[in-house]
């Protein structure tokens, strides 16, 4: 990829076999990117949910960087936030764990109790 | 932090909390006088004077979340260690600048790290800004600006996994063309 017009190539050939996500998502994922996060390794956490939502080609998902949830002790986490408004925050998250997350909760919709940090429902 | 892509990523994280819409992004390398020396300047709300001292204090932020701002004490920190320096300047209303000056030879400088992941990271944050990201090594200097590869990139998902390596492989070929194979 040496200039801006190859990138612009890659972008007339994938539009023409991409489905677009929709802007209204279905389920969102949240990761804490404050210092506290970075320091902890949040980015290449961000970084395996954006790989692994191409890779189940998952639609319907909106991925936020937020900031510092108060919770620095437990980083790296991660929020869902279902369709329903059901929060689940998993804590101490790693690659290894953010796979077996987007796996089970994401697509199979059950939640891993074992990394869950706390869960409120609508 | 483990390197100072990661330290970059921060310090935008705070730009884009005090509500710019545009980030100079800084970044030289002088094998000469063996220094590193990174710039953000951002258009956001600014800061007094007295704000700017309490940025350095570890426990002084003006987040409701939590009690501890850690982001601009440990730079300081950072920048002590290896022999270096840190100045922030601002203006409320106008912008800020943070300059920082490490020595790039000294054993606790640490490595650079995933530029071009930072700089994705920041292309597919939520919030509307700009950036220009310039690495200059030895007088030569590249520029890598967020709004041409939005345009370049306009209609796709930035959020998918090709679509991400993509841009990090557009971002990296511009690095390499002036640090060539040479590591950081």
């Amino acid at each position: 990829m040496k200039s801006l017009a190859d990138l612009k190539k890659m972008r007339d050939a994938s539009l023409k076999n991409i489905e677009m996500r929709f802007s209204k998502g279905t389920m969102r994922i949240q990761v804490g990117m404050g210092t506290c996060g970075i320091a902890a390794g949040a980015r290449p956490i961000l970084s395996q949910i954006i790989e692994d939502i191409e890779a189940h080609k998952l639609k319907d998902i909106i991925v936020t960087q937020v900031g510092c949830m108060g919770e620095c002790a437990y980083e790296p986490i991660v929020e869902l936030i279902d369709a329903d408004g059901n929060h689940t925050i998993y804590c101490e998250v790693t690659v290894d764990k953010i796979k077996e997350i987007i796996t089970s909760h994401v697509i199979d919709g059950q939640v891993i109790e074992k990394y869950v940090l706390y869960k409120t429902k609508k | 932090m483990d390197d100072l892509s990661l330290t970059l990523y921060d310090l935008c994280i705070n730009a884009i909390d005090a509500k710019a819409t545009h980030i100079d992004i800084e970044l030289l390398i002088d094998d000469i006088k063996k220094i590193i020396s990174i710039k953000i300047k951002d258009n956001g709300v600014g800061m007094s004077n007295e704000q700017i001292e309490k940025t350095y204090d570890p426990f002084y932020t003006t987040r409701t979340t939590r009690r501890v701002g850690l982001g601009i004490p440990y730079l300081k920190q950072l920048t002590e260690q290896c022999d270096g320096l840190m100045a922030i300047t601002s203006t409320p209303g106008v912008g800020t600048t943070l300059y920082a000056e490490l020595k790039k030879d000294h054993i606790d400088c640490p490595p650079f790290g995933d530029l071009a992941e930072t700089l994705y990271m920041l292309i597919i944050h939520q919030n509307a800004f700009d950036f220009t990201f310039s690495l200059g090594v030895n007088q030569k200097t590249i520029h890598i600006k967020k709004s041409e590869i939005i345009e370049a990139t306009q209609g796709l998902d930035l959020y998918r996994g090709s679509v991400k390596k993509a841009i990090q492989s557009y971002i990296n070929d511009s690095i390499h063309q002036i640090k060539g194979d040479e590591d950081l």
